[in-house]
């Protein structure tokens, strides 16, 4: 499927990361800090301002939106979690669709490294 | 004792950098991953402290940069004439074609304080490129079928039709009521005051016809006052412009005429800034109240300075009062389109097109 040049992908590895880390469940953000750490095996490690940057711009596109937690939260904790709108889910799905087709193309045309 | 970490403090005292928005959003909950973040480093040794706090302080300005770039775009956005509306934001060929109606207003006033002076030729130039602009953004308004940056100019076009029907049926009102009274007006000022009332009447009538009538004829235009009423109130607008030049026998009256074209364009300009519905058409009501009485209050000021003021000096009060006259009629016109969110579903001509 072509994209038009509207299309908002491809996207960055920081918001890939963060749409896959809330398409498991409902968030807030040092957890998704960590998931990213662990999801990423440590190859992507965002410092919180970049977190929270891509979070507010994430959030003020329709990827994500923030609801308060379920149920009661200890002292400290934020009280609102974030969580990956339908629109979020369609662009991480486009997303891993690319990545896919690339890495079957690179798959297909790539040399196999010698022995 | 529990003491906040340096790397806490610093990013706390850092977060004043960043927007209000954004601080009062994230701030609390930044704080808190940073100082969960800080923890588990220092669980793990200096190093890793080190490392983390390396990896924040590169990343916050960058961070901080593009967060208030993103907000200042939205800002500018939000800010952006004709951003609530539809084809909005507005080009700069746009925004002229909104402000056309009333460019022509201030060009025609131009030509009465020239007429006689030695810039005539330029400013009747320049009225004859006014003029074809108009034509253009009435084709291309039609073509386009009624696109917000048209609204006035096509308003100018109904204007035509509605102000005469209504000037056509007000003559046709007081020639037949002459007789009785042995004078084209009769002489107690009550009942001239009564007799707009009537006018007035008339006046909401013809126009709320002539609206349902262009809201039969075109699904477009429906569609468009469906979707935000206040749009109908902005093409109804430039109805206000032709009061600016009535009592044209008056000589001195152009700088109250200037100012309350200027008003009624500062109405235009603030709608299509303002965001809400009823906001947009507080501006446009607020505009027609201040900008009429302004004449009104010219016309009482210059009244002792005309020629024939000798004569029908007991008229001045009258004369000041006529170009708010209409006012009642105008105010009710403006709210009109407030309606059209009640017509019914069915509303409008249906196109019929052959089976198959």
């Amino acid at each position: 499927m072509a994209h038009s040049t509207s299309s908002p992908l491809p996207v960055s590895e920081p918001v890939f990361f963060i749409l896959l880390s809330l398409a498991a469940g409902r968030k807030h953000g040092y957890a998704i800090l960590k998931d990213i750490e662990t999801l990423s095996r440590e190859a992507v490690l965002l410092s919180t301002s970049t977190l929270y940057g891509a979070l507010s711009r994430l959030e003020d596109q329709g990827y994500i939106r923030r609801v308060p937690a379920g149920q009661p939260v200890a002292p400290g904790l934020p009280r609102k979690v974030y969580e990956l709108t339908p629109q979020g889910l369609d662009l991480l799905h486009g997303e891993a669709e690319r990545l896919q087709r690339l890495s079957l193309v690179a798959q297909r045309y790539l040399p196999k490294p010698s022995a | 004792m529990n003491r906040t970490h340096w790397i806490v403090s610093i990013h706390r005292t850092l977060l004043g950098l960043f927007p209000a928005r954004y601080r009062e959003e994230y701030g609390e909950e930044l704080l808190y991953a940073i100082q969960m973040a800080v923890e588990q480093a220092r669980s793990r040794g200096r190093l890793s402290t080190l490392r983390l706090a390396w990896r924040e302080l590169r990343d916050l300005p960058g961070a901080c940069w593009r967060v208030h770039l993103r907000e200042r775009r939205g800002m500018n956005l939000k800010l952006a004439p004709g951003a609530h509306l539809p084809e909005g934001p507005f080009k700069l060929w746009q925004l002229a074609a909104v402000f056309l109606p009333f460019t022509i207003a201030v060009l025609i006033v131009g030509l009465s304080l020239s007429a006689g002076e030695g810039y005539y030729g330029p400013v009747c130039g320049i009225g004859v490129v006014l003029l074809g602009l108009l034509l253009l953004v009435w084709i291309s308004g039609l073509v386009k079928t009624f696109p917000t940056w048209a609204l006035p100019s096509l308003g100018l076009f109904l204007l035509i039709f509605t102000y005469g029907l209504y000037l056509i049926s007000q003559a046709a009102t007081l020639t037949a009521l002459s007789p009785i009274w042995g004078g084209f007006w009769p002489d107690s000022i009550p009942l001239r005051l009564l007799m707009y009332v009537w006018f007035n009447l008339i006046y909401v009538v013809i126009a709320a016809a002539m609206m349902l009538v262009l809201l039969a004829l075109s699904p477009q235009l429906l569609q468009l006052a469906r979707k935000d009423w206040s749009l109908l109130s902005f093409f109804f607008y430039t109805l206000a412009i032709p009061y600016t030049f009535m009592n044209d026998e008056f000589h001195g009256l152009e700088p109250y005429q200037l100012v309350s074209i200027l008003i009624l364009t500062s109405g235009a300009g603030l709608f299509i800034v303002l965001p809400a519905r009823w906001a947009r058409l507080l501006a446009l009501l607020a505009a027609t109240l201040l900008a009429l009485p302004t004449l009104s209050l010219g016309l009482y000021r210059i009244f002792p300075f005309q020629y024939f003021a000798a004569e029908v000096a007991s008229f001045r009060v009258w004369e000041a009062l006529q170009p708010v006259l209409d006012l009642p009629a105008l105010l009710i016109i403006l709210c009109l389109p407030v309606l059209a969110r009640r017509l019914p579903a069915s509303y409008g001509i249906k196109r019929t097109h052959p089976a198959g």
